[in-house]
Parts: structure tokens; C-alpha cells; sequence
């Protein structure tokens, strides 16, 4: 079973078919935003929508906004092309950790076992018993006010680390602030996100280990690091990396749900969530104004779709019980 | 082969392998044993091949790894050359691992299917850190040969091959130390009755060829038949009987090696109708909850009472023939 193999597989499976031509919708959007939606000449920040007028009343679809504005004259076409990048970022690179924390913590609770898998897996089910999303809510508003003071030490090596994955920003740089709200939403779900990952990882490895080729492997002599990353690791790793595509998805929901909220994005950013939260004041009125929540609510719906297809095909594809038919 | 003055390689003394069975919140409340190995005792001479046979979940790949401590014992010593592989420290142990090998049941599960056969047969080399990549090119390449493959097919992956040339992969990978013993788990029982033969041809020649020792695992007698030297058959657990082949063959002392060898069709039609055969009835029990007395007692023909209060001593019934059975002289 190789990557190819899995590519194949993957083309030929109409519904996987789907998810992967949205993806790659997804992709030109990202790449080529500026030629879809070139950046304003006196911009500062080309991810800050540009603004048409002041005025509060959202504008439906029209000749210049082609999607319309929101409360504020934001316009939507503008922002829902430059928040593919902002989803790409945030998913992979919260993905990215949660994989890694989760991928490391649960091999190395099964593959040592004993007194180490047992204060790893209560730490972790520690973490699972907080409900996600209202956690993560209160921990990026109290990492704000801790940013906010300017006290955060050890934490803002960790954001800067953030931004230098997400925003290509070097390490010495000070941290934007339009930014850091962004990388305080981050480590929040970075924190709460890591446990299915590392409770998969567990359990295929505790099976793997079983296997007589990891018996083999101990039998001519390898040490144990070897025996974790070159055969437990890569026979275990398949089924969780199905597992973190899907969580690409859902982390950019949990994101635009921060952003919803005012706690992730700021106002104006190109964010899919942050463009919804305009919405809040006009509730009563959607009928009129059905625009500000639909298109950038659309973005957000096949962005996590995209990825549950693909999640879900790789799933059926990798199937256990497949394994060894080739 | 084996007399008096033979060697003694190996020497197992009341080898014990008991895996709990824990339950509680924090699975750490044990609530009984898998007896998998319960106190078995034999050597093994240099040069010989041992047979060790049993039904299916008696304990056998258990006691060959524990011999080989892939397991930790739960009591009982192993001796390799006089030194008590129980009680060394890992890093020794690991060294040692340069003698004494692994031949193992599933040719599908015992190769890492993301490694290519090339890197499968030189990752022992790899690992203990012997010669440079030429030369461990070139010597894996003579092992594939070796074990009857081509070298040209080093870099394809194990679900390229067929369940004897996936066998032969694992006996290369086994071979590539150049150890003097061999555990060979059940090495024939998963392949096609045609590629036994041949793959009992090769394990013979590389024997003669490398002096090898083994310690030859199956779970029927007529696997074991060809090769051994000596045969040791156990049952849940324990060791029942071990003697020379053709003394086990012609004389089995243990009502169980009798059942079993009843169990294998005789060519002779005239000893075929003149032999006594032995049914063996009901099930063999759970090695969590093994019987009292003798283990063998509840599937027993002639059990009498002692069987079901006593242990069995293991004995020397007779010169070279070891027993374990109250009712044998
Ligand atoms: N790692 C293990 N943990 C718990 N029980 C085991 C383990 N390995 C083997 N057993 C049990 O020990 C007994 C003997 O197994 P095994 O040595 O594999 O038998 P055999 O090789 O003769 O078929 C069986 O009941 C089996 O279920
Ligand atoms: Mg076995």
C-alpha cells in the first residue's frame, strides 16, 4: 500500500472525486488571490478587507461588490477569497500540532507502557473532559489578557513559533497585533485538540506492537527508538493520518465559531468567521440582508465538506479488514 | 548425535511465563494468570534440532521467546554456554542477540510491509552496526541467493512475494548475523504442504552448512518427524515427554505423546491395525485455570487418582527419556 496506490484509489472514488476537486477549488483561490482579488494600492495589510463608504446597512450584490457588502462596507467577494488563505493557514498549521502532540504522546504511552501510559492517558482523558469549544472560548479571551499585559514569557515563544509557521513571520520579529489574536485562538484549540489523535495512535501501536514483525525487529537486536519510528510508527500512522484531514476541517469551523464570537479574527479581517460575526446586528432583518451570512457561510460549509470527503474516502479506503488483499 | 559428551548450548531450568490478566479503573488490579509456561526444564546440544510440539495455545512460541527473553520470565533460568541470559543487562542481551535467532510462524505478519526485502535482510547488520553500506550490500545480496531468491528483487516490497518466498525473507533476515542458534517458531505450519518440503530442504542445508542449532517448533508430530534430532512434546503449559526421535516415535511412554502419535497415519498396514489408538476427548483446558494435579488428567484414558491430586514429576523414565506421568515405570 503506497501513497500512489492511495491516490489512485482515491480518483476513481466518485464521492473522494468530489472532495478533492473542492480542495482543489480551494487551492487556486488561495494561490491566486490576488489576482482574483487584487489588494488596493494603499493598503497596509492585504488580508484587511478594503472598505467601500462607512455606512452600517449591509449592500446586496451589485456591479462594483459583486457578492455584496457588509455592515461597515466590507465586501465579501474580497474576503471570502483572501479567507481561503486564512483557513488553509490556521487548519494545517493547528493540524499540523495537534498531529504531532497526538501522534507523540500516544505512541509513546503504548510503546513504553506500564506507569508512563497511564499518567499520559489520564492527562489526556483530563483534557477530553473539557467541553471543547466552551473551553477553548475562555482560554483564548484569557490568553488575550495575558498578551494584553504583556506578561506572557514562555507563551509568547510559543505564539511567535505560531507565526512563524502560519505567517512566515522570522522569530525575532515582534508579534502584529492584528495577528496575535489569531495565534491566541490557535493555542486554544492547539491545547484541546490533540487527544483523539494521540488515543488512535495509542491503540494502533499497542496493536502493531504485536505484530510479529515488531517481535523481529526486537529479536535481531534494533534499540527502541528504532523499533517506534521505523516499524510501529509508519504501519500505525495511516488510520490517524485520516483522523487529522478531517480535523482540518473542523478546526476552521471551531475557529470561525471564535471569530463568530469576536475572539479570533479581528473586525475587517479577511476570516470566513469574522465575516459572519457582522451578521449578529442584523438578525431581524436576514431576509433582506440573507448575503452577509450565506456566501461566506457557503465558504466555510465546502471548505469543511472538502475535507470530510476526502477524511471519510481514505477511511473506507484504508480500511483495516482491506489491509493484506492488496 | 546427542550422547554423553554432546554440548550443551542451551540449558531452560523450570522456565516459567505467566501473563496477568488485570482488570480495575486503572488496570492495575491483577485477577489471575495466563499460565502460557509453567515450569519446563531441557536442554539443547550443540549442533541438534530440537522438536517441541504441542496443540496450538500449549505454550510453544511463548517458551521460544521467552527463552530468547523477548519476554521477561516469570521464574526459571535459561543458560546460553553457562551464562544465565536472565539475569544480564539489556545491553548484553542485546549483543547476544548476534547468536541466537528468530524464525517466526507468519510470513505475512513477520515482515515489516513498508521495508523493502533488501532493507528486511540487512537491518540486523544495520542495527549491530557491521560492515559499511558495500558490504552489507554485497552480503545481503548472498543471503537472498542463499535462501533461494534472486538478489535482483532486493528493493520489492514483502506483499510482492508468495508465503514461502516471504518464509525464505525471514529466514535470510534470521541467517544475516551469522548465529549458532535458531528458534524456528512454527516456520512450515502457515505455508502450502508442497512448499514445506522444500522449505525443510533448506533449513536442513543451512544447518549443515552453518552449524546451526535448532530449536524446531510445530504442533503436530509429522512436521517435526524429518528434522529433529531429539523431540520434546508439551501440553498446557508443561513438558510431558522428550526423548530421542526414533525412541518417541517407537516407544512413547506419556499417554498424550500416544494419543498424538495415534493421530499420525502409520505406512505399514500391518502395525496400522496392530497399534492401540488413543481418542483423545473433550478440550484442552484454559491456561488461567488449569487443572488440579496432573494437567493431562481430565482428557486422560487411564487417570487414576493421584492424577487428580498430584503433580507429576519430570523424570528421567529411562536413559535420554524424560517423562512426566505418575503412571509410568
Ligand atoms: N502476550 C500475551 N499476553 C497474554 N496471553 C498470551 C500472550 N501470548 C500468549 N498468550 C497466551 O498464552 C497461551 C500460550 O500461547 P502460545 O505460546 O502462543 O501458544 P502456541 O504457540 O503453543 O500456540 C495462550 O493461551 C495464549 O492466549
Ligand atoms: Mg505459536
Amino acid at each position: 500500500m503506497t501513497f500512489g496506490y492511495v491516490f489512485k484509489k482515491l480518483i476513481k472514488n466518485p464521492i473522494a472525486f468530489i472532495g478533492l476537486l473542492l480542495l482543489l477549488g480551494f487551492i487556486i483561490m488561495a494561490v491566486w488571490a490576488p489576482v482574483f482579488a487584487p489588494v488596493p494600492e494603499n493598503a497596509r495589510d492585504p488580508y484587511m478587507i478594503p472598505r467601500d463608504g462607512f455606512s452600517a446597512v449591509p449592500v446586496p450584490p451589485n456591479e462594483d461588490h459583486i457578492l455584496g457588502t457588509t455592515e461597515g462596507q466590507y465586501d465579501i467577494f474580497y474576503g471570502i477569497i483572501w479567507g481561503s488563505r486564512t483557513a488553509f493557514r490556521i487548519g494545517v498549521v493547528i493540524t499540523l500540532f495537534t498531529t504531532l502532540m497526538g501522534i507523540m504522546v500516544g505512541s509513546v504511552a503504548a510503546y513504553y507502557g506500564g506507569w508512563i501510559d497511564e499518567v499520559l492517558m489520564r492527562i489526556t482523558e483530563i483534557f477530553q473532559t473539557f467541553p471543547f469549544l466552551l473551553t477553548a472560548i475562555t482560554l483564548t479571551s484569557v490568553l488575550q489578557a495575558v498578551y494584553g499585559r504583556g506578561e506572557a514569557g514562555a507563551l509568547i515563544y510559543s505564539a511567535k513559533i505560531l507565526a512563524f509557521l502560519t505567517f512566515g513571520h522570522s522569530l525575532a520579529e515582534k508579534i502584529n497585533p492584528i495577528q496575535l489574536t489569531i495565534l491566541t485562538g490557535m493555542i486554544s484549540i492547539i491545547m484541546f485538540g490533540w487527544m483523539t489523535i494521540a488515543r488512535v495512535t495509542r491503540g494502533n501501536i499497542l496493536t502493531v506492537k504485536n505484530y510479529e514483525y515488531a517481535i523481529a525487529a526486537e529479536t535481531i537486536g534494533a534499540k527502541n527508538l528504532r523499533i517506534l519510528f521505523r516499524h510501529l510508527m509508519p504501519n500505525a500512522i495511516f488510520p490517524v493520518l485520516v483522523i487529522a484531514s478531517m480535523n482540518i476541517g473542523s478546526y476552521v469551523l471551531t475557529f470561525a465559531a471564535l471569530s463568530f464570537l469576536g475572539l479570533g479574527a479581528q473586525r475587517g479581517y479577511a476570516d470566513w468567521g469574522q465575516m459572519i460575526s457582522f451578521a449578529r446586528n442584523w438578525i431581524p432583518s436576514l431576509a433582506e440582508y440573507s448575503h452577509i451570512v450565506i456566501y461566506p457561510g457557503m465558504a466555510i460549509l465546502l471548505f469543511v465538506l472538502a475535507w470530510n470527503l476526502v477524511g471519510d474516502a481514505l477511511r473506507d479506503i484504508l480500511d483495516p479488514r482491506m489491509r493484506g488483499t492488496k | 548425535m546427542t550422547n554423553d559428551n554432546s554440548k550443551v548450548m542451551v540449558r531452560v531450568e523450570n522456565l516459567k511465563k505467566h501473563f496477568p490478566i488485570k482488570k480495575g479503573v486503572f488496570g492495575n488490579k491483577q485477577v489471575g494468570a495466563v499460565k502460557a509456561v509453567d515450569g519446563v526444564s531441557f536442554d539443547i546440544y550443540q549442533g541438534e534440532t530440537l522438536g517441541l510440539v504441542g496443540e496450538s495455545g500449549c505454550g510453544k512460541s511463548t517458551t521460544g521467546r521467552t527463552l530468547l527473553q523477548l519476554y521477561k520470565p516469570t521464574a526459571g533460568k535459561v543458560y546460553y554456554h553457562d551464562q544465565d541470559l536472565t539475569d544480564i543487562k539489556p545491553e548484553e542481551m542485546r549483543q547476544n542477540r548476534r547468536n541466537m535467532q528468530m524464525i517466526f510462524q507468519d510470513p505475512y505478519a513477520s515482515l515489516n510491509p513498508r521495508m523493502t526485502i533488501g532493507q528486511i535482510i540487512s537491518e540486523p547488520l544495520v542495527v549491530h552496526g557491521l560492515g559499511d553500506r558495500k558490504e552489507r550490500l554485497a552480503q545481503t545480496e548472498e543471503l537472498i541467493s542463499k535462501v533461494g531468491l534472486n538478489p535482483f528483487f532486493k528493493d520489492r516490497y514483502p506483499h510482492e512475494f508468495s508465503g514461502g518466498q516471504r518464509q525464505r525473507v525471514g529466514i535470510a533476515r534470521a541467517l544475516a548475523l551469522r548465529p549458532e542458534f535458531i528458534v524456528c517458531d512454527e516456520a512450515i505450519s502457515a505455508l502450502d504442504v508442497s512448499i514445506q518440503a522444500q522449505v525443510v530442504n533448506l533449513l536442513e542445508d543451512l544447518q549443515e552448512e552453518f552449524d546451526l542449532t535448532y530449536l524446531f517448533i510445530a504442533h503436530d508430530l509429522s512436521m517435526v518427524k524429518h528434522i529433529s534430532d531429539r523431540v520434546a512434546v508439551m501440553y498446557l503449559g508443561k513438558l510431558v515427554e522428550l526423548t530421542e526421535r526414533q525412541e518417541l516415535y517407537d516407544n512413547p511412554l506419556h499417554p498424550y505423546t500416544q494419543a498424538l502419535l495415534s493421530a499420525v497415519p502409520i505406512p505399514d498396514p500391518i502395525k496400522e491395525k496392530q497399534r492401540n489408538r488413543v481418542i483423545l476427548t473433550g478440550d484442552v483446558p484454559s491456561p488461567s485455570h488449569p487443572p488440579e494435579g496432573c494437567n493431562f488428567n481430565p482428557r486422560c484414558p487411564i487417570a487414576e487418582d493421584i492424577c487428580r491430586r498430584e503433580d507429576p514429576e519430570w523424570r528421567m523414565a529411562a536413559p535420554g527419556h524424560w517423562v512426566a506421568c505418575h503412571l509410568v515405570n
